[in-house]
């Protein structure tokens, strides 16, 4: 194993690529009772077209979902059962980057250990359960889309895209869910959860030597089929965005509106992170409280303190959502265009306000097992490395600010508003 | 140096200080007491605007400052926190003197110097408090939730909590926000907690220095519901997709009692587990749900069910859980499902000491009910619990209301 000590964070990690390809890193969090188990695959809601070297495969929105639903099912025993047998805490998550199944506990973590690298590593489905799942799954879309701010944001992506996956819900819709079958399920499987194509991370106070030496002999034990070289295939994207307005309605009480700039994917992903630095900085200064206009907008009522922004790119995409709970919604637009369209410096003193946040937000997100965890997988999947990408928030000049800043086509946006339901009298 | 609680801890990579204070709930203060908090979370005297408070936090390399209001059985209290992180991580800086006197700041020079404070400030907060209310009426599980409560009754502390609408926020006063204040300081029960690595003479120190505390006493916040209710289920319908259920039951126990960690098993045994009986009953067996699940107000010696469901199985599900109700009633479960339980419930024990949050909460809890209790009394007294102990606590629970949120069925409709 290799150990990696971070002398500034004071934190130590051990990694090792097992023979099957299965990547494991090993955070060692002395002192601390509680271990955490993540294992992870990057395929996501986002890959719905994947090619080899002689097929194209295509599949339904929201099979990484299902199938992390069906993931928990096995022939002979109920995976969440036996977690919780076990003392465990077992969970999962399917994002648009990738599917993860993980656990936790305060007890012995050796056959929780063992028990998510065997259900992870193991598809045993029937037709009957895939038809009964459709239910449960159904219902979770069905909480999702009352909630104002998954209805806005799903919104905003049809107004933004016309083909790329981020239209879909990562659960997919009910149509794509009742058409989901078992094959379609085993086949998304055998393509995505070979190990090589997976990262197990645990965080633990327990001897990562000892954790290391379960992992193996676990893994030692199992046959795996010939790795499947995969490719996920190209969006055929417009640069231009959908459309300039979209509104709805639901039963809610305050106006909600959403101002997104459509943006082009980076596909260096160090470059990438690099970028979201810099407009996170640059959004910082500009719309929150280092910004003392932000005052006069809440004392005119034009934002509330829901105001907030998000910064998000991927190879194919990127986007920048502006959000608030507003009656005042096109004073909202046009002040947040000013803003924008008015920027000419940047501020050195913010910026170095904003590195020494920053550097106090890091050391608390490392104090959290999940979040470690969480970061490492997709800091790795992304090709990065963790304290890399720390390193490079810290090296953002005001000229990178100011070059991300150039790059918002000011004019390729999209505004999506949801208003409250007409009372009927 | 009574009201203090000091937790060293040298593996957190934090130091949170939480500072409470503690009074009791009355129905028309509740809303001005919210007011209060938005308005000490939101600037001082040093720091009056958000420019300044956000420059000194990120000086304190991302520090965080909040104020909130909570109801605790029959109390209610203001918790003023401040988390910084190790200052070990910092060199040429006292972090943690900083901490205190950004407490201090926030706590003892108040921009509510008298009944005429500043207007903008006022507004700023009622207008944050208006948007929150409405904010938890537009979440279907939420509305459903308080609901429940407000239609439960005065008997039930809780339904003092949401029993207002936004529009009695103009109801409030200046002076009465400013009053609420005073009274903070001088009549409330006050108590510090920090947990993290720091020396205790150093922090005794600070607080003595910064945290002026009055050695008030307080009332004891549990107590157990009593049903006064003639009607039992409740409906309304609102324009979404799914509908939402909220049962209450009263226990006749709440966690002063011996029964209490009696009836804890119980509730993990009902509805907080993957194998409890409410979510394989309800879930897994008939898919009827994505999530459902049974929780305690330990103060208040209720139970609660809630679950969202489809449109018109409304109910099939209200059936199946009391359905669930007589089997625990009963003692039909198995013996394994109690002993995962006990597995479980001992596991998130000492999951306690890894984390700051619940390192306070289980202190604070301990400082409330006047006992000294550790983690390992806790699963002392777990262990000794029988599944005859089970049954007989839930043998006492009683239905209080069922309140069903009714969505339309959509797809029907479209047909």
């Amino acid at each position: 194993m290799k150990k990696v000590y971070n002398a500034r964070f004071k934190e130590t990690y051990y990694e090792e690529t097992l023979e099957n390809g299965l990547h494991v890193v090993l955070w060692h969090k002395p002192h601390f009772q509680k271990s955490f188990f993540l294992m992870g695959t990057s395929f996501g809601a986002m890959h719905l077209k994947e090619e080899d070297e002689y097929n194209t495969y295509t599949f339904k929105s929201g099979i990484a979902h299902f199938l992390e639903h069906k993931m928990f099912e096995k022939n002979n025993y109920d995976v969440m059962e036996k977690f919780t047998d076990l003392g465990s805490n077992c969970n999962a998550f399917t994002s648009y980057n990738e599917t993860a199944y993980y656990f936790s506990t305060s007890d012995d973590y050796k056959e929780p250990l063992c028990l998510l690298l065997d259900f992870v590593q193991e598809l045993s489905i029937s037709e009957e359960s895939v038809e009964k799942e459709k239910g449960i799954i159904i219902q979770e879309l069905e909480m999702y889309m009352q909630m104002s701010e998954t209805r806005i944001l799903n919104e905003t992506m049809l107004a933004l895209y016309h083909n790329h996956p981020l239209r879909y819900d990562i659960g997919g819709d009910k149509e794509s869910v009742l058409s989901t079958t078992k094959e379609d399920l085993e086949l998304c499987y055998a393509l995505n959860y070979h190990p090589s194509k997976m990262i197990l991370v645990g965080v633990s106070g327990e001897d990562p030597y000892k954790i290391m030496d379960v992992i193996k002999e676990n893994q030692n034990n199992k046959v795996f089929d010939k790795i499947h070289k995969l490719t996920v295939s190209d969006v055929n994207e417009p640069y231009e965005i959908v459309c300039k307005e979209r509104e709805f309605s639901m039963d809610i009480t305050i106006p909600k509106v959403c101002l997104a700039y459509k943006c082009e994917g980076i596909k260096d992903a160090r470059e990438r992170n690099k970028v979201e630095c810099a407009y996170k900085f640059l959004f910082d200064m500009y719309f929150s409280s280092l910004n003392p206009d932000l005052q006069k907008w809440i004392d005119d009522e034009i934002i509330n303190n829901s105001f907030t922004y998000e910064i998000d790119f991927g190879e194919d995409y990127g986007m920048i959502l502006l959000y608030s709970e507003t009656y005042k919604e096109k004073e909202f637009i046009e002040t947040m265009q000013n803003v924008l369209r008015s920027i000419t410096t940047i501020n050195e003193e913010h910026l170095e306000q904003l590195k020494r946040r920053y550097f106090g937000v890091s050391v608390n997100a490392l104090a959290s097992h999940k979040h470690v965890a969480i970061t490492y997988m997709r800091t790795y999947f992304a090709k990065q490395d963790f304290f890399g990408a720390i390193e490079d928030l810290e090296n953002i000049t005001i000229d990178d600010i100011y070059d991300v800043y150039k790059k918002i086509d000011l004019k390729n946006y999209s505004i999506v508003k949801i208003t409250p339901n007409k009372q009927e009298y | 140096m009574e009201n203090i609680t000091l937790i060293k801890d040298t593996k957190f990579k934090n130091i949170v200080i939480s500072v409470r204070f503690l009074f009791p709930l009355k129905k028309e203060a509740v809303l001005v007491n919210q007011l209060l908090s938005a308005i000490l979370h939101e600037s001082c005297k040093q720091y009056p605007d958000k420019y300044s408070v956000t420059k000194q936090l990120d000086t304190m390399y991302g520090a965080s400052y909040s104020c909130a209001c909570n109801v605790i059985g029959n109390m209610q209290e203001i918790v003023c926190k401040c988390k910084i992180i190790n200052p070990s991580y910092v060199k040429d800086f006292d972090l943690l003197k900083e901490a205190f006197a950004l407490l201090h700041a926030f706590i003892f020079s108040s921009r509510m110097d008298c009944e005429d404070f500043d207007d903008t400030l006022f507004e700023e907060a009622k207008r944050n408090v208006k948007d929150m209310i409405l904010r938890s009426e537009e979440d279907p599980s939420t509305l459903c939730l308080y609901e429940a409560m407000r239609v439960s009754g005065d008997a039930f502390s809780l339904a003092k909590s949401v029993q207002h609408s936004a529009s009695d926020v103009d109801l409030i006063s200046k002076k009465d926000v400013y009053n609420a204040y005073i009274n903070l300081l001088h009549n409330a029960y006050p108590h510090v907690l920090v947990v993290g690595d720091f020396e205790d003479a150093i922090v005794k120190q600070y607080i003595q220095t910064y945290l002026p505390l009055k050695k008030n006493t307080f009332e004891h916040p549990s107590y157990s519901v009593v049903n006064t209710l003639d009607t039992q289920l409740f409906e309304t319908e609102k324009d979404i997709t799914q509908s939402y259920i909220t049962n209450f039951y009263t226990t006749k126990i709440n966690n002063t009692d011996t029964s209490y960690m009696a009836l804890k098993l119980a509730n993990v045994i009902l509805g907080q587990l993957p194998t409890s009986l409410l979510f394989q009953e309800i879930r897994e067996k008939r898919s009827l749900c994505y999530s459902i699940y049974s929780s305690l107000l330990p103060y208040d010696g209720i139970l609660a069910i809630t679950t969202g469901v489809e449109v018109n199985t409304e109910k099939e599900v209200l059936h199946l859980i009391e359905e669930q109700i007589q089997n625990m009633k009963e003692g039909n479960f198995k013996d394994e499902l109690i002993d995962t339980a006990k597995k479980m419930m001992v596991s998130s024990i000492h999951s306690t000491n890894d984390s700051i949050e619940s390192m306070i909460g289980f202190s604070y809890q301990n400082v409330l009910l006047n006992k000294n209790d550790t983690l390992d009394d806790l699963i002392c007294s777990l262990n000794k619990i029988s599944k005859e102990d089970v049954i007989k606590v839930m043998q006492d629970c009683e239905i209080l209301l069922s309140y069903v949120l009714k969505g339309k069925n959509v797809y029907e409709e479209s047909v």
